[in-house]
């Protein structure tokens, strides 16, 4: 399979409610540019899963023009990387649109076989590809687009 | 607007459903979840919708069988034994679908959405609208059950957007009623077929293209109960924040 790793793009500093924050116009407008590089190179994704928090709400939003099949929220892309998690991927290209420091430790997961063998910096709009078997260790990094990319194009 | 107070009904209907699938819980559940799915998409919101489909639609086979139980109060038989076996079957499903994982992260995603304006709701609103006139013209064209289901769903639609706009929405749901009738005909037709009660499936047949011509040859709703209509409830140029 192909997964995705999509943090999301800038949001407006926290407030009481982390779950609340909303992209910036900076933000909205950045990553923007990443899906167009994303489309220029050909990707599309058959589901996309995002956690529950606006941010990553409204990133995966963005996304919309790229996606075959469908949207899914889950609350696992909110927390550390576990095995549930793993096993909600299923088949395909899959795109994740979550948060850090849960994303570059799934990818040095999924990667290294261990959440801290590897340190990845994701910066917020990047997106990392993968392919593999979605299981400890046993994927490899295809590419890491950093959202600047987008700025390039 | 804000999702706020159907979140809020959403949040106590699941608690109810979760304790237990009554027939008035897998209602306002698919109710609830399907005014907000208007809400999104007055916001062309594309994400969330697929989780709301799919609440929604796990507690369609229950509420089939929940309204043609309905329709036969008080009987029995082996049509009525055939219905509730079905839905004590069907029951383990929804109930695993509405104590999912899913359901909590949507109705968390679904509580922090941004407040929406009139004005930003126009362009999804006129959209409703055409879709529900060509529905309709569709509709009186072939004069078909599934040309009336598909009119129904226009209408719902229109009509649940126009209540979120805070606008008079009576016309439409007066006209969903009515084509609500014709669709749960239609639902016994096809439970009947499953059942294997071929004579009851003619009668129905019967009954339902009956229904479903004087429907669409109704003076009440000859008009087109699409633009005008919904526009009777909601001119945006007046309307602001709500």
């Amino acid at each position: 399979m192909e997964l995705f790793l999509i943090r999301h793009a800038i949001a407006a500093a926290g407030d009481d409610d982390d779950d609340a924050r909303a992209l910036t116009k900076k933000g909205q407008r950045r990553f923007d540019a990443v899906v167009r590089v994303l489309d220029g190179l050909g990707v599309r994704f058959d589901r996309v899963l995002h956690s529950p928090k606006l941010r990553a709400v409204q990133t995966a939003a963005r996304l919309h023009a790229l996606v075959d099949g469908g949207f899914e929220v889950t609350e696992l892309l909110a927390e550390p990387p576990s095995s549930e998690l793993l096993a909600a991927f299923g088949e395909g290209r899959v795109a994740l649109v979550g948060h850090e420091p849960h994303l570059s430790s799934l990818l040095s997961w999924l990667v290294a076989g261990s959440p801290t063998a590897a340190r990845v910096e994701l910066k917020k709009g990047a997106v990392a590809c993968l392919e593999g078997r979605p299981r400890p260790g046993a994927m490899t990094l295809r590419w890491l687009l950093p959202p600047r990319a987008g700025r390039a194009c | 607007m804000q999702a706020t107070e159907q979140l809020v009904e959403l949040r106590r209907q699941l608690e109810t459903a979760r304790a237990h699938l009554s027939v008035d819980a897998v209602h306002e559940v698919r109710v609830v979840g399907r005014r907000l799915h208007v809400f999104l998409l007055l916001c062309r919101q594309p994400v969330l919708v697929d989780d709301l489909r799919w609440l929604v639609g796990a507690l369609g086979p229950v509420r089939d069988l929940d309204v043609a139980l309905g329709l036969m109060p008080g009987q029995q038989g082996a049509f009525h034994d055939w219905l509730t076996t079905r839905r004590e079957a069907a029951t383990a499903g929804a109930l695993a679908v509405v104590r999912h994982r899913r359901v909590d992260a949507l109705v968390r995603a679904l509580a922090v959405l941004p407040a929406l304006t009139a004005r930003q709701a126009t362009p999804a609103f006129r959209r409703l609208e055409e879709r529900l006139a060509r529905a309709w013209r569709v509709g009186r064209r072939e004069r078909t059950v599934e040309a009336l289901h598909d009119v129904r769903k226009a209408v719902r639609r229109a009509r649940y957007a126009l209540e979120w706009l805070g606008r008079d929405a009576e016309g439409l749901r007066e006209t969903q009623g009515v084509l609500g009738e014709v669709c749960d005909l239609s639902l016994l037709q096809r439970l009947l077929a499953e059942a294997g009660a071929p004579a009851a499936v003619d009668h129905v047949d019967r009954a339902l293209n009956a229904l479903t011509a004087a429907v669409f040859s109704s003076p009440r709703l000859r008009r087109s109960p699409g633009k005008a209509r919904a526009r009777e409830g909601w001119s945006p140029a007046t309307s602001d924040r709500v």
